[in-house]
């Protein structure tokens, strides 16, 4: 049987821009699932973008992470005012190579703070690359009807894309 | 009315007065491969360019009896020059590392299990491949796989691991063509599956 996935709107980049935001989430789906593939025209290999759910600036996220750097594995936890989707491409990385990424939502419109897991990579033909598997959480019980990324030191470059999907 | 989709199989109502509509999921079968004998390749060919990404998902076996263990490889188009690389985590249930392969002529999805394995016991794993028509990108994977050989502890690899991976294809041509084979060049045993699906 086909999984329940309904795509609910695919944001692609065309001219350079700060931010993109789903708005008027639909609150008929059991889950989200949002997946990018992102570049950004700061001039190192690597960006990160911040992440938010509903209105930017309320309520706050933790975040842990399993990090491969292509020399070592690490682990690390941060708790801040936005969720650091990292890594992806930079305009400094292999010429055409975007990042890729998954958010998994799990209940989005429960009554509980929000977790939700990280999958992303910024992979190049180079050694020194980063790749996550990320949980955070939102602090926040609001159903989710909105979310915003904002590119971290860059812009987004054209052809980003970034899509939401609502699960059943 | 309900109306059927062929191709999905799901369920939908008419537009008429008093129904709800429903609308056909964006998650369709493209194709399906399950082995009924050994066979060294495994591929998905004239891929439609109508979705927006590209799912596999797989269970593998190779017919090694070298360790428990295979590689799986996978390559695009029909194309076997160094143009592809490969960067993991992986975890054995006590330490962590990392592999990185650039400049090589596959992605290595590892890993699938081996005939050295135990019985009936394939590896397992989920690659997606976003935005595989865009013609102005270097195409990229991202997979989680594994396996475990029902050992209790130990550092052995060959007692099983997991791996979260990624690759890259140098091209920006779309992806029509998926091929599959084993790290060992050994056949993939019979009941293999390989199942390849489309994401609007």
């Amino acid at each position: 049987m086909a999984l329940n996935l309904f795509k609910i709107e695919t944001i692609e980049i065309t001219n350079i821009t700060s931010s993109i935001t789903f708005s008027n989430i639909p609150q008929a789906y059991t889950d989200l699932k949002l997946v990018g593939s992102v570049r950004s025209n700061v001039g190192n290999p690597y960006d990160f973008i911040y992440f938010y759910l509903n209105t930017p600036g309320v309520g706050a996220y933790t975040q842990r992470l399993i990090r491969g750097d292509g020399s070592s594995v690490s682990t690390q936890t941060n708790s801040v005012s936005y969720y650091p989707l990292q890594m992806i491409n930079g305009n400094g990385a292999t010429s055409n190579t975007f990042g890729s990424f998954e958010v998994y939502i799990p209940n989005y419109r429960g009554s509980g703070e929000k977790s939700f897991s990280v999958d992303i990579v910024s992979e190049t033909n180079s050694s020194g690359i980063y790749m996550d598997i990320q949980s955070g959480l939102w602090n926040q019980t609001a159903a989710i009807t909105a979310m915003t990324l904002a590119s971290g030191s860059g812009l987004y470059l054209p052809y980003s894309t970034f899509t939401l999907y609502g699960i059943l | 009315m309900a109306i059927t989709s062929l191709k999905s199989g799901i369920s939908t109502r008419s537009g008429m007065a008093g129904n709800t509509l429903i609308y056909p999921g964006s998650y369709e079968s493209i194709a399906t491969t399950t082995l009924s004998s050994a066979a060294s390749t495994i591929t998905f060919s004239s891929i439609p360019s109508t979705y927006t990404h590209l799912q596999v998902r797989f269970i593998g076996k190779s017919v090694t009896t070298n360790g428990t263990y295979d590689a799986l490889l996978m390559r695009f188009n029909s194309d076997t020059a160094t143009n592809y690389s490969q960067h993991a985590i992986i975890g054995n249930g006590t330490s962590a590392v990392v592999d990185v392969n650039n400049g090589v002529g596959y992605i290595i999805v590892d890993p699938i299990t081996s005939s050295g394995a135990i019985a009936n016991n394939f590896g397992v794993g989920i690659i997606d491949i976003l935005d595989y028509t865009n013609t102005n990108k270097f195409k990229t994977i991202k997979n989680t796989s594994g396996f475990d050989n029902n050992v209790t502890g130990g550092t052995n690899f060959q007692y099983g691991y997991k791996t979260e991976s990624s690759g890259n294809w140098r091209s920006t041509s779309a992806i029509s063509t998926i091929t599959f084979n084993t790290g060992s060049a050994s056949n993939f045993a019979q009941y293999s599956q390989f199942a390849l699906y489309g994401i609007a």
